[in-house]
């Protein structure tokens, strides 16, 4: 499906689609006279994930609310970098061969460096927030759900459950009786130091 | 729980908690009033498979379409919707 708007001068292109995706295309749609810069990223398939051979990678959206959180990552960009005109974000649902592409982002500005920038910033946005689930299969062996790791790091403060462990896991008991055995230490070292 | 009405809601499941439950789509009978840690824990309760991933990965609710901590208060309306969120791979 793909959701096209414009306000104004500006273009936000949002797409989430079983067909391949063409980067030619969805850069054509945010190509301005006015910009000279038009930065283009695309996620492909690569066939291979800590020594195992990956045969295809399958993708699975929450749809609505992949859109939802598309638009509003395009939003923020344009906040960030007032200067971007266009934004195209596009990702490919279902069976994603090897060397084929599951993302792409294209942001045209009149000038390089926010077009370069908020490229960047779409692809690490999505990583966190977008509602898209990858599975790995693999040549050998049953496929696997991935998980981002842009994701655990913000999702361990939404689990009240994970935050305790990663509290518990950061200072475990041994490591707090060494730091307090450092700490008496230096203390005493210091007073029997006094001349 | 006096003063809590129960509603329907629309239960989305996606990944890897649509095949341990074998559910995408349903609906379920909540309080109005609750917890996200609360409505999780009792969709585990109606699809335990669901246990293994809840306890291994961090595994959140989205309600109406937006991701919520666990543990935040949130009042539904009949019709409104929950989904499983296990942690997402996109891109």
């Amino acid at each position: 499906m793909a959701v096209q708007n414009e306000s104004g001068n500006l273009v936000t292109v949002v797409v989430l689609s079983n067909e391949p995706l063409s980067l030619e295309a969805l850069a054509a749609k945010v190509t301005f006279p006015s910009c000279g810069a038009v930065a283009t990223f695309s996620g492909t398939t690569r066939d291979n994930f800590e020594g195992k051979a990956v045969v295809e990678l399958a993708y699975e959206a929450y749809d609505e609310m992949a859109e939802q959180e598309m638009r509003a990552i395009a939003a923020r960009a344009r906040a960030k970098w007032p200067g971007v005109k266009g934004v195209a974000m596009a990702h490919r649902k279902g069976v994603v061969p090897v060397c084929q592409a599951s993302v792409v982002i294209c942001v045209s500005s009149p000038h390089r460096q926010a077009a370069l920038e908020a490229v960047g910033f779409c692809i690490d946005e999505l990583k966190e927030r977008v509602p898209i689930w990858k599975k790995e299969v693999y040549a050998d062996g049953p496929p696997s759900w991935k998980q981002n790791a842009e994701y655990l790091r913000a999702a361990a403060p939404r689990c009240s459950r994970w935050r305790s462990l990663a509290a518990s896991a950061a200072t475990p008991p041994a490591a707090v009786a060494a730091i307090i055995a450092v700490v008496l230490a230096h203390a005493l070292f210091r007073r029997n130091a006094r001349p | 729980m006096s003063g809590t009405k129960e509603i329907t809601v629309r239960l989305l499941m996606f990944a890897a908690a649509r095949e341990l439950s074998g559910v995408s789509e349903t609906t379920m009978k909540v309080p109005s009033s609750c917890d996200t840690e609360a409505l999780l824990a009792m969709v585990v309760k109606q699809y335990p498979k669901l246990s293994s991933l809840v306890e291994q990965l961090p595994t959140v609710l989205a309600v109406n379409k937006n991701m919520m901590p666990l543990g935040e208060k949130v009042v539904l309306k009949e019709g409104d919707e929950i989904a499983v969120i296990p942690p997402i791979s996109g891109g």
